[in-house]
């Protein structure tokens, strides 16, 4: 089918098969390298992204019913103030969840605090095998009290 | 804290980086694998007509169309154990390979792999490793015992065992079972082989091994080695050991049959059961003490379930060598051996057979000082072994009788003791109250890893002063998926000359370069890829201070002459629902020697990942079957990693000197935090509940039972 979307800001049109997940229309379609595909059932967060600012996991969301919306990828908020404290916490080791961790937090509404606890509940449908969460809790309470003090 | 990021943290979490699974060539076309759904059968049949119908399908292979993977490796006993079918006509586990579907793109072949007709002749399988050593067990391989070594177990032995042993006052035996345990990386296993010049291949690959794979790839299909580049992708979604898992052959295969580029790329729950396995073990411990307490002699009896086939399991099961070395007694003994059964294959991961070990031996020693009522840290003190000391657990085996031979190496540095000091403070600050209901117990447990493999390594590298000013660190090494190699190499170049790594341009790990490199295994890279870029820097700077004109190119190959071994020691605060069994750990530090610490802020990272796939294994982690053979645990929906929720903040501090053997003063973090954790966790709960969990996982029903037998 002709699918199309506004992907990170910019017009995406392309062919996909109709039973396609948004992770392989952005992947495949739209050669976007931000969303990763770890679990392909929902549950690992790597593939999470923003249809019309509702966080989802792309890889089991039909791209049909994204299509013709917003879509926000990490691509979206590369170099923010989220990715950035990620980054100097040492939270990226192989760096395949980060994209997913990086959207899970921008997608946080303001009743999520922004401490350990907090992220930890809220990153818990985040997996990632490398770092024991450590840096990227870390990360994450820093890149969320930035985002939410309004730094660009 | 100090130290850097790795150089590409900022690419990687802007979704800029390519992994292998974002690459994408001309006239690529994918496979994917026809898995057998038994765990034992034999094939009877294999028809493609129907899967060649179906659209965009452009091959089908089977095992007549395959030759086995005989690589040129060691020898055991006259015969290379290791050689093993790539495309099984006996498969032997479930999900076991046996033809691969060539299609223009990944659905087709998927939708084509049910069409490829298999008729199976199903045979009695055998998953367990006690059920596969009983008498009159089922065979895992048709007409082949399950003791797969040929002299039966791989042994060590010195002093008079039997002697201390008969005269000792007290005797103390335990016996433990860990599961098998998948390393689960995030990054889908995958490959990509593209035709290369001169009747070539181009192997793209997350190895950990490049100029070995190339060496073996060009023996397996009659090239010679400079035909084959292998080229590993600078990001890889996490390794762990687990990448060597034969998929590039099958592709180099079909590559060459088709004349295009082909991508093989598992899906989860292919890649639980297709990637390789730790080893899941049955270890036996046993004691001689004297009336205080006193180690006089130990022996450890190691079963090891090496899967389907042995790949490196003589290899593995070895190193369960490590924590019977750590301690000094009179008089020692170890027997290792390797059990085929129809599990998954089990090879190298993280740790490569020393977490098993290290959970036995450091849960033993806490039962035999509860049994002595003895301080579990002073017991320690007494008998760790210290710098000078020597290491029995490098040497080799001698491949004819099995009989280990120990190279008489010394332990170069060892902080231990300090180690320890913090783990006592760490264990007597307060711990506050359990939830309501919920015991709390502390425990702790020590351990020793490897920086190498103790032989047989080598590195090369180069530092390349350009005309124009840029400066290049090029390396046989590979990374292998974030662990820091290329920004370990960038720091140290830039230390030598005088740079901030972010102006060193590092590329790795494509033969194409022809800088051997025995690859990244067993914590090495950074000591041993690391002190050879530290040498090729040096020299590149002392011809550039002798006048030597621009582009200076400064090559150097080292081998390390001792294994520096990494220390750890854990402590653990637990917490116990004596209702459900369900254990929390509420506090979990390490103090590590890994001599100087290179990058503060990622080598405490390594540490506390490491740890997390210990905690994984200690409480949570289990590939499951059905008595069928079927798997359970299909993909990470079932298969319990850990979450954020199921860890504390994970503490690490570290405690180190700069290791004498290299100027470079580092040793190995890449493993050496996960190996303590699973005994100290234990040791907790023991103390928490005073039952004593023998059975990895800990997870609430395994706990529940323990408290209510």
């Amino acid at each position: 089918m002709r699918w199309s979307a506004e992907v990170d800001g910019r017009l995406v049109e392309c062919d996909v098969p109709g039973n396609a997940s948004l992770a392989e229309a952005l992947r495949g379609g739209a050669e976007n390298t931000a969303v990763k595909v770890a679990c392909g059932e929902g549950i690992c967060g790597a593939c999470s992204c923003l249809v019309a600012g509702e966080r989802v996991h792309g890889c089991i969301y039909p791209a049909f019913r994204a299509y013709g919306q917003v879509i926000q990828t990490a691509a979206s908020f590369a170099d923010g103030p989220v990715a950035r404290a990620l980054v100097e916490a040492g939270g990226v080791q192989c760096g395949f969840c980060t994209p997913g961790m990086v959207v899970a937090v921008h997608s946080l509404s303001t009743d999520v605090p922004a401490t350990e606890a907090g992220i930890r509940h809220a990153l818990a449908g985040n997996l990632c095998r490398c770092t024991g969460y450590a840096g990227l809790v870390a990360g994450a309470v820093a890149g969320l009290q930035r985002l939410r003090a309004g730094e660009p | 804290m100090s130290g850097m990021p790795l150089l590409d943290a900022a690419d990687k979490a802007a979704g800029r980086a390519k992994y292998l699974t974002d690459f994408h060539l001309p006239g690529m076309c994918h496979g994917v694998l026809v898995r057998s759904p038994h765990a034992h059968a034999l094939l009877e049949g294999l028809d493609p007509a129907l899967a060649l119908a179906m659209p965009g399908v452009l091959a089908v292979l089977g095992p007549d169309d395959c030759p086995p993977h005989d690589l040129p490796g060691e020898a055991f006993y006259g015969r290379n154990l290791m050689t093993r079918p790539l495309l099984w006509r006996e498969p032997a586990w479930l999900g076991c390979p046996v033809a691969v579907v060539l299609a223009e793109t990944a659905d087709q072949a998927r939708a084509a792999v049910a069409k490829v007709q298999v008729r199976y002749q199903v045979l009695p399988h055998v998953l367990d490793l006690e059920d596969a050593l009983a008498k009159g067990a089922v065979a895992a391989h048709l007409g082949r015992s399950n003791l797969a070594l040929p002299f039966g177990a791989i042994t060590y032995e010195s002093g008079d065992l039997k002697g201390v042993f008969s005269s000792a006052p007290h005797t103390i035996e335990t016996t433990y079972h860990t599961s098998t345990v998948q390393a689960a990386a995030m990054e889908p296993y995958a490959c990509l082989v593209e035709p290369g010049a001169d009747g070539g291949l181009i192997v793209h690959k997350g190895t950990p091994a490049p100029y070995e794979l190339r060496h073996q790839m060009a023996h397996w299909l009659g090239l010679r080695p400079e035909q084959v580049r292998v080229v590993v992708p600078a990001q890889i979604g996490g390794g762990f050991g687990s990448r060597m898992d034969d998929l590039e052959y099958v592709a180099a295969l079909a590559c060459r049959k088709l004349q295009r580029p082909v991508r093989l790329e598992l899906e989860r729950s292919e890649g639980l059961v297709a990637g390789r396995v730790r080893h899941g073990a049955r270890i036996r411990v046993r004691s001689a003490m004297d009336d205080d307490g006193n180690l006089l002699a130990r022996e450890i009896e190691a079963d090891y379930n090496a899967g389907a086939h042995l790949d490196l399991g003589p290899y593995v099961v070895l190193r369960a060598l490590r924590p019977l070395a750590l301690y000094r007694c009179q008089a020692v003994r170890f027997s290792g051996r390797l059990v085929t059964t129809n599990a998954p294959v089990a090879s190298a991961t993280r740790g490569f057979g020393n977490p098993q070990a290290t959970f036995a031996v450091e849960s033993h020693n806490d039962e035999l000082c509860r049994r002595f009522g003895l301080d579990p840290i002073e017991w320690r003190r007494r008998h760790l072994l210290r710098s000078g000391d020597k290491n029995l657990s490098v040497g080799v085996v001698d491949t004819q009788t099995g009989q280990f031979v120990a190279k008489g190496a010394t332990i170069s540095s060892c902080a231990l003791d300090r180690c320890l000091d913090v783990v006592q403070g760490a264990l007597s600050e307060p711990v506050g109250a359990p939830l309501e209901g919920w015991i709390r117990g502390k425990g702790m447990a020590v351990a020793m890893h490897t920086t190498g493999k103790g032989r047989n390594e080598i590195s090369n590298a180069k530092v390349v002063l350009r005309a124009d000013g840029g400066v290049e660190v090029h390396s046989g090494a590979p990374d292998q998926g974030g662990t820091g190699v290329a920004t370990s190499l960038a720091m140290i170049a830039g230390e030598v000359l005088g740079l901030p790594p972010q102006q060193i341009r590092v590329v790795l790990a494509d033969t194409a370069a022809e800088l051997a490199d025995s690859g990244a295994h067993a914590s090495g890279r950074t000591y041993i890829a690391g002190e050879t870029v530290r040498q090729a820097a040096e020299k590149a700077k002392q011809l550039r201070a002798d006048g030597a004109p621009l582009p200076i190119d400064a090559h150097v190959a080292w081998s390390p002459q001792t294994n520096a071994p990494p220390f750890a020691a854990c402590a653990a605060v637990v917490d116990v629902d004596p209702q459900t069994g369900q254990s929390r750990v509420v506090r979990l530090l390490q103090a590590i020697d890994i001599g100087r610490v290179l990058n503060p802020l990622m080598a405490k990272g390594q540490i506390q990942g490491a740890a997390a796939q210990g905690l994984g294994f200690a409480l949570m982690e289990r590939l499951d079957f059905t008595a069928h053979g079927k798997l359970l645990t299909r993909g990470l929906l079932d298969y319990g990693v850990p979450r954020t929720l199921d860890l504390p903040d994970l503490e690490v501090v570290f405690c180190g000197e700069p290791e004498p053997s290299v100027p470079l003063g580092v040793k190995g973090a890449g493993e050496i935090g996960l190996m303590a954790v699973a005994p100290a966790i234990a040791n907790a709960i023991a103390d928490a509940t005073g039952a004593r969990v023998r059975r990895l996982p800990m997870d609430g029903e395994t706990v529940w039972r323990a408290l209510n037998s």
